[in-house]
């Protein structure tokens, strides 16, 4: 689905991608980890076109990304980012319906497509006539869910999107992912800070370090056969915290 | 958006003043006697038929001589005295025949003296006078402590202060330039001593002033006048007729009855030149003295104008303007710091600087407000679009909205409670600056302040005043409900 070969990005002085490949199978869900600064984030906004690359090139289904515009391009990936991304001054369902109202869809088309995502990220129809700041942290990344889902995208790109929820609420949600990214078989790329998370939601794991791929494989090849001594030690650490959190 | 567009278009709408006929326009000077003799020149086209309008009051003689060449007005009274030793100044005049030439070569005639010689002197109270026993100018160079006002125009005329010093060698080092009616009771309450007075002045006998002997002979004739175009002879040669038979028909104190009819007994201008007129014409004016709702009607109207038109052109030039600053970090910069700059010019002085480019009345008034009103709305809109948060930014990009569209749909709804607050804050100054136009004839709420204030009248200033503040707190109202319309309850805390 995407291809990757020696892309590179700098801002100013500082290094967010040293030459990177990658190549990422249509239908996948791959989990990005590693550190805070490591360069996930630049990755994913190389992904959409947010950022271009200093060097090396980006294709998406063969093709150089941008080729038939951007934003043509943007309409076959959704993205949710920590905090949703939300537009304020807009409703739940006019920031859903955004996209699909600037492409003139029929009304009746929106609302059917709508109710379609309410049962899907689990949200009651009756949220959608609130505003961002009526709307609790769990509600929010639904909406953003639905609004990256809205025009039926090719990819889903999650940038921490449980990252600010409580244990409970993000507990839900992971279920909910699951149950999504199952039900809808898109290509998902999913960053996280928390390796049982990515586990528990991703076929495949990529481990980041300082703008570059310390370790990728499945959970089992990270756990097995830590690559480096980097690797080990991230293991190490979710493990204690996830075996600090069960109070074993 | 489409209701935005609305509310401000119907902010622009009291514009539509403009007339079909070409009126003969006279003018004044900001002092009574020149809007008195403004008047009579009124009544007289009156008489004929002719549509004609007074700009009254316009400012200094410079100003005005200006608005005569440049076809701003057609005719207005002055001094050859003036004419001589000011406006002409450099050019050899000895006569009143040589003026007549000289005037000639600028397009512009002059009509026999009137009749009265309102030459410049010097007052001071009659009993400080006499205390220091001070009868000619030449006495007062004893005297280095006095403290002397004299009226702005004369501070800087060839033929007032700067020459006045040298002719007589006066020591006087606290002289301070100041409007020529607040002179008058700055001299009675006793913090000035000596200031410059026209001999035709009401004032001098109300306050009791005693007149200085000119004894040395500084002060030229000052032979009352009218100029106008030469143009004028072939658009309204009855008018031309009348002007120059008031020639020798107004004597000194005809002149100062009139002057003291409207200064000491607060009767209308309109009034006293219509009585003139009808008794050296014998031809009736009528002269329908506006009612206090007439009045302030027309000069809401005229106000509205004024801050209407100007503040609908600043939105339409300062929210790209804002726009472009956001998207081009090093021309923002510039956009705003000459934004900013505008800002800091005195609003009397952009005012004046609009004259030579637009003439007198509304447009440089207009283009003078407009001016004001960029920098709060650049600086909002500016403020507003960078305060949008980088990730509703790259939101909105990764949905892929096009640029124009996020602009439209998210940026600028995100930004609009901002930039409602620049708008109605350059529409409060706006309210506040447009009082400054009446001095370059744009008329409005500050048409009776600046009256008020020569004619020392409290409530004729307070007729100017009450209305202007009235209107500054409607316009925040306005503004205030069209926050609750416009802006997004999701924006509102
Ligand atoms: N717009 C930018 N300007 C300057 N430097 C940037 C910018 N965006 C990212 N960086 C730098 O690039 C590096 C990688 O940042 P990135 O946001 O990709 O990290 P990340 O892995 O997403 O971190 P986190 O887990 O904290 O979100 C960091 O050193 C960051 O400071
Ligand atoms: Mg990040």
């Amino acid at each position: 689905m995407f291809h990757l070969s020696s892309v590179e990005k700098s801002f100013g002085g500082v290094r967010a991608l040293k030459p990177f490949s990658l190549s990422i199978p249509a239908g996948e869900t791959l989990a990005i980890l590693g550190p805070s600064g490591s360069g996930k984030s630049t990755l994913l906004k190389l992904l959409i076109g947010i950022l271009a690359p200093d060097a090396g090139h980006i294709s998406f289904r063969g093709k150089e990304i941008g080729e038939g515009g951007l934003a043509e391009y943007r309409r076959h990936i959704g993205l949710v980012i920590q905090e949703g991304g939300l537009f304020p001054h807009l409703t739940a369902h006019a920031n859903i319906a955004i996209m699909a109202r600037h492409l003139k869809w029929p009304q009746a088309k929106i609302e059917a497509r709508i109710a379609e995502l309410c049962t899907l990220v689990h949200l009651p129809q009756d949220r959608l006539s609130h505003y961002l700041k009526e709307l609790s942290g769990g509600e929010r990344q639904r909406i953003a869910l639905m609004r990256a889902l809205m025009l039926d995208p090719d990819v889903l790109l999650l940038d921490e999107p449980l990252g600010a929820l409580d244990p409970m609420i993000r507990y839900d949600l992971q279920q909910d992912l699951k149950s999504i990214f199952a039900t809808l078989k898109k290509t998902v790329i999913l960053i996280t800070h928390d390796l049982a998370e990515a586990h528990y939601l991703a076929s495949a794991i990529i481990l980041m370090r300082d703008g570059g791929i310390e370790q990728s494989g499945s959970y089992q090849d990270l756990a097995s056969n830590p690559a480096t001594p980097f690797v080990r030690r991230f293991l190490q650490a979710q493990r204690g915290l996830a075996l600090g959190r069960a109070g074993a | 958006m489409k209701k935005l567009l609305f509310f401000l278009l119907t902010l622009a709408l009291p514009c539509g003043i403009a007339s079909a006929e070409e009126p003969i326009r006279v003018g004044s000077k900001a002092f009574t006697e020149s809007v008195i003799l403004g008047e009579v020149a009124r009544h007289l086209a009156a008489l004929d038929g002719f549509a004609v309008t007074h700009s009254r009051a316009l400012g200094g003689s410079r100003l005005v001589w200006n608005a005569l060449l440049a076809g701003e007005v057609d005719l207005y009274p002055d001094y050859s005295g003036t004419l001589i030793q000011e406006t002409l100044q450099g050019e050899k005049i000895e006569s009143l025949a040589d003026l007549k030439a000289a005037l000639k070569q600028h397009g512009v005639e002059m009509t026999g003296p009137l009749g009265f010689n309102n030459t410049y002197a010097l007052g001071m109270m009659e009993e400080k006078a006499q205390t220091l026993g001070i009868k000619t100018i030449t006495e007062l160079a004893a005297h280095p402590a006095l403290r002397f006002g004299f009226s702005n125009e004369f501070m800087n005329r060839a033929d007032g202060w700067p020459g006045l010093r040298r002719t007589y060698r006066l020591p006087q080092q606290n002289v301070r330039g100041i409007d020529h009616d607040l002179a008058y009771q700055g001299i009675e309450a006793g913090r000035l001593d000596v200031i410059d007075i026209y001999r035709t002045d009401a004032e001098i006998a109300y306050y009791g002033l005693r007149i200085l002997t000119d004894d040395r002979d500084h002060f030229p004739a000052y032979e009352a006048v009218y100029l106008y175009r030469t143009d004028l002879a072939e658009r309204a040669p009855a008018l031309v007729s009348r002007l120059n038979a008031l020639a020798g028909a107004l004597t000194e104190a005809r002149m100062s009855r009139m002057n003291a009819a409207v200064k000491i007994n607060g009767q209308p201008e309109a009034e006293v030149a219509a009585d003139f007129v009808a008794e050296t014409t014998g031809g009736v004016v009528a002269v329908q003295t506006r009612g206090f709702w007439q009045r302030l009607y027309d000069r809401t109207l005229e106000h509205l104008a004024l801050v209407g038109i100007s503040l609908f052109a600043a939105i339409l030039v300062a929210i790209p303007l804002g726009i472009l600053a956001v998207r081009k970090k090093h021309l923002g910069r510039l956009i705003l710091s000459i934004t900013g700059i505008l800002q800091t010019v005195p609003s009397l002085a952009l005012l004046v600087f609009m004259i030579p480019l637009l003439g007198i009345g509304g447009p440089p008034a207009i283009a003078a407000l407009f001016l004001y009103s960029l920098l709060p709305i650049v600086r909002n809109t500016h403020a507003g679009l960078s305060d949008i948060s980088p990730a509703i930014q790259e939101s909105a990009i990764a949905l892929g909205l096009p640029s124009v569209a996020r602009l439209r749909l998210i940026e600028l709804p995100i930004a609009l409670p901002l930039i409602l607050a620049g708008i109605k804050t350059a529409a409060v100054i706006n309210v506040g600056t447009a009082t400054l136009g009446a001095l370059i004839g744009a008329g409005g709420y500050g048409q009776p302040i600046l009256t008020g204030i020569r004619l020392d009248d409290m409530t004729l200033i307070l007729e100017g005043a009450v209305p202007a503040a009235l209107l500054a707190l409607l316009v925040t109202a306005v503004f205030d409900a069209a926050e609750r319309l416009f802006v997004s309850r999701g924006l509102r805390a």
